[in-house]
């Protein structure tokens, strides 16, 4: 359900503004629709920037404390000091990237230098004083047995498995060689090994500096969040419309009704002027979703797709039970929602507050599947169908389901249109719903065909209400034009019905799959010492995975089926923003 | 019946071979989208695998279909049998090789908006089981194909 929401209008005196803007942050219902301009501000752009550097200080923080297990000082400090620990960390993270960045070239130095072995960088330079080049090359050893013909200096220091080392020195003339030359670094092996060393040693310090940082993490974490908060406050201060040359500011907003007498005796209190009114049909209402205990497991997937517009409905509720009884018919089997309730069920205590309404919806996902499973006959691939202690718990067989799964379709776009109808009946008044009731007679006297001729009578009244009744601004003749080209949709009712056939495709795919991965482990079984435990291995990877594969199609297809489906014939409107209110964040 | 059983047996090839080429392109296609995305953005990495592995059902559907169908595989086939699976075979195999195909590629794209940013994860996955639609109505006809062959 979409809660209700009213309109508020403030109007305060320009001295007061900043006092009540932080007063109204405190008090943290209202929405303000106030519009966000991209703002060319240094201060709102250093601050967005702060924000920035701080949420990298706690993303790094967190990955080294999942290695390291300590935990950060919570208290809140000086936002000074916060600050000054982000500022470190920028620079100590910056020195660190140089500091690799500078070993890696020197430690490609020394492997370039390996080959040519220990020499002294003194001697080339006495030689070049005495006339003598000294060049170095590379050579692969298929073309340095020609080299070695020509009438050249040359001294070969050593080889590898691919190429010949040597070095060649020419007085006055220059030789060309078709080959690698190798260019001398101007330090010695040593000396750059020495450099290494003292960089890692330095990286190392630096380091143990970074983590000795990461203690203060929940310090940034408070100053995080109050500069959020003062972004938020910037804002919104810095956008708000004024009148009567700046001396009154306008703040329109939107509370939810609950929050409306709360909202009422706080603004009382201030000395500002204010009135509530109702949204009107072209404003933008913010959303905010209410729903009973089981529905709000299902919000999170609502979200998935798009919040509805204020004029619609929220059909979160209605899809409920409709996605727990896909879920489970797509996976059916009793032994996979065992497993899954069971890995719920023990996860509950181990996850934290916010994270534990998925695991309930797991939960019932799992029984859903458990019973899916036993009444289609399937426990972790075996035909509970052949196994007569249980038969009697098998309600359908395989192509029973075919049907099943037709008449779950059909029934959730009925139920749809009434939705439908009752949406249009709620907003516009009875008669606009009208032609949607002709469709659900037609559709019911269609199906009611198969049992006898008199049904006739129903299709007959849902086309005539449909032709009649699908415009009511318009004349009788635009009107049954429109109904004709309505009628014409019947093929879309027809594919979105046949859409749902992928329930038992579904369905029958995974527990192929079970049957498969147990006759296939079980060909293994008769081999002497090792035959049982092939045997398990191959049950329970093939299992697992048949468990995930099968579930993620059975998460995603029902999805899509109330996405598509259901949503098109329940008529949802799609592009509701989120109530998002003007609140310190904590 | 020799010849019905090669048609049988070219059928079942269709059907089982042509599905999990498809799906191989089409996880290949998301997985090479999703090594390009991590290094953008590491911490999607969850959502991109989810991702990827939604066109590997076509191989299992093929897969499916031959077992529903492996009765009729016997030397004493008959020639409408055999035609039977040969016609099953070209459905799921063709449906299955062309559907992973793209679905794959509608993976790779939502892959690649999620490391530029977008929050659109929930996007990809509806529009990347639309094309999923036709192989599994040809999973459909292969069952329907048991029935008559039965």
């Amino acid at each position: 359900m979409i809660v209700p929401m009213d309109k508020i209008t403030i109007l305060i005196f320009h001295k007061a503004k900043q006092a009540f803007l932080s007063r109204l942050q405190d008090l943290g219902v209202v929405h303000i629709s106030a519009k966000i301009k991209q703002t060319q501000d240094d201060v709102l752009i250093n601050m967005e920037k702060r924000i920035q550097d701080c949420a990298a200080f706690l993303k790094a923080a967190r990955k080294l404390n999942s290695e390291n297990k300590s935990s950060g000082k919570a208290k809140a400090q000086d936002a000074d000091d916060a600050f000054s620990y982000v500022e470190s960390y920028k620079k100590l993270k910056d020195e660190l990237d140089r500091i690799q960045e500078h070993s890696e070239r020197l430690e490609k130095d020394i492997r370039n230098l390996t080959p040519w072995g220990d020499f002294n960088i003194g001697y080339l330079d006495r030689l070049n004083a005495a006339g003598i080049n000294v060049r170095f090359f590379i050579s692969p050893l298929k073309r340095f047995n020609e080299i070695k013909e020509k009438d050249i200096y040359f001294e070969e220091i050593s080889r590898d498995k691919t190429y010949a080392y040597f070095v060649v020195f020419e007085k006055g003339k220059t030789v060309e060689l078709a080959c690698d030359e190798f260019f001398c670094p101007k330090k010695d092996k040593k000396t750059i090994e020495a450099e290494c060393a003292a960089l890692q040693k330095d990286k190392a310090e630096k380091e143990q500096a970074l983590s000795g940082l990461f203690s203060y993490a929940g310090c940034v974490k408070g100053y995080l969040k109050q500069q959020m908060t003062e972004l938020s406050y910037l804002n919104v201060s810095q956008n708000l419309p004024s009148a009567v040359e700046h001396t009154i500011y306008i703040i329109s907003g939107w509370v939810p009704r609950t929050e409306k007498q709360n909202v009422k005796s706080f603004l009382e209190e201030q000395e500002v002027y204010f009135y509530f009114s109702q949204p009107q049909v072209t404003d933008t209402v913010p959303i905010l979703l209410k729903n009973n205990r089981f529905a709000r497991l299902f919000e999170p997937i609502t979200k998935l797709f798009s919040l509805p517009k204020y004029s619609g409905m929220d059909l979160t509720a209605f899809f409920a039970p409709f996605f727990t009884l896909f879920f489970g018919f797509c996976l059916s089997d009793a032994g996979y929602g065992l497993i899954i309730f069971s890995l719920a069920f023990l996860f509950k205590a181990r996850f934290k507050r916010d994270k534990r309404p998925l695991l309930n919806l797991v939960m019932i996902l799992g029984v859903s599947t458990c019973l899916f499973g036993l009444i289609s006959g399937n426990l972790f691939g075996i035909d509970l169908s052949k196994i007569h202690g249980i038969k009697k718990v098998v309600l359908f067989s395989q192509d029973q389901l075919f049907n099943v799964a037709l008449a779950l379709g059909i029934i959730q776009v009925m139920f749809g249109m009434v939705l439908k109808a009752i949406n249009r009946m709620r907003q516009f008044g009875f008669m606009s719903c009208v032609s949607t009731l002709g469709w659900i007679i037609m559709l019911f006297g269609l199906m009611g065909l198969t049992i006898s001729k008199v049904s006739l009578l129903a299709v007959y009244t849902g086309i005539a209400l449909i032709l009649l009744f699908n415009d009511l601004k318009a004349n009788i003749f635009v009107r049954i034009g429109k109904g004709l080209w309505e009628l014409y949709g019947i093929t879309g009712v027809f594919g979105d019905v046949l859409s749902y056939i992928r329930l038992f495709a579904l369905g029958i795919s995974g527990s192929i799959l079970g049957l498969v991965v147990n006759e296939i482990a079980l060909e293994f079984r008769h081999i002497p010492i090792f035959g049982f435990v092939i045997t398990f291995v191959i049950l329970v990877l093939g299992h697992t995975g048949n468990l995930l594969l099968s579930g993620l199609s059975s998460f995603v297809h029902p999805l899509r089926l109330t996405f598509v489906e259901f949503y098109k014939n329940a008529g949802f409107e799609a592009g509701g923003k989120a109530y998002n209110p003007f609140r310190q964040i904590s | 019946m020799t010849f019905a059983l090669i048609l049988g047996f070219v059928g079942i090839g269709l059907m089982v071979g042509l599905s999990g080429c498809g799906s191989a392109i089409g996880v290949s296609i998301g997985g090479s989208a999703t090594l390009g995305a991590i290094k953008k953005k590491e911490e999607a990495f969850a959502s991109c695998l989810v991702l990827s592995a939604l066109p590997g059902t076509q191989g299992l559907y093929g897969f499916g279909a031959f077992f529903l169908l492996k009765d009729a595989l016997t030397p004493e086939i008959t020639m409408f049998q055999a035609a039977a699976l040969l016609g099953a075979g070209l459905i799921m195999g063709l449906a299955g090789l062309i559907s992973a195909i793209y679905q794959g590629k509608v993976c790779a794209n939502g892959i690649a908006g999620i490391a530029s940013g977008a929050d659109i994860f929930g996007q990809t996955m509806i529009m990347a089981v639309f094309p999923e639609l036709y192989a599994i109505v040809a999973f459909a006809a292969c069952f329907l194909i048991k029935g008559i062959i039965a």
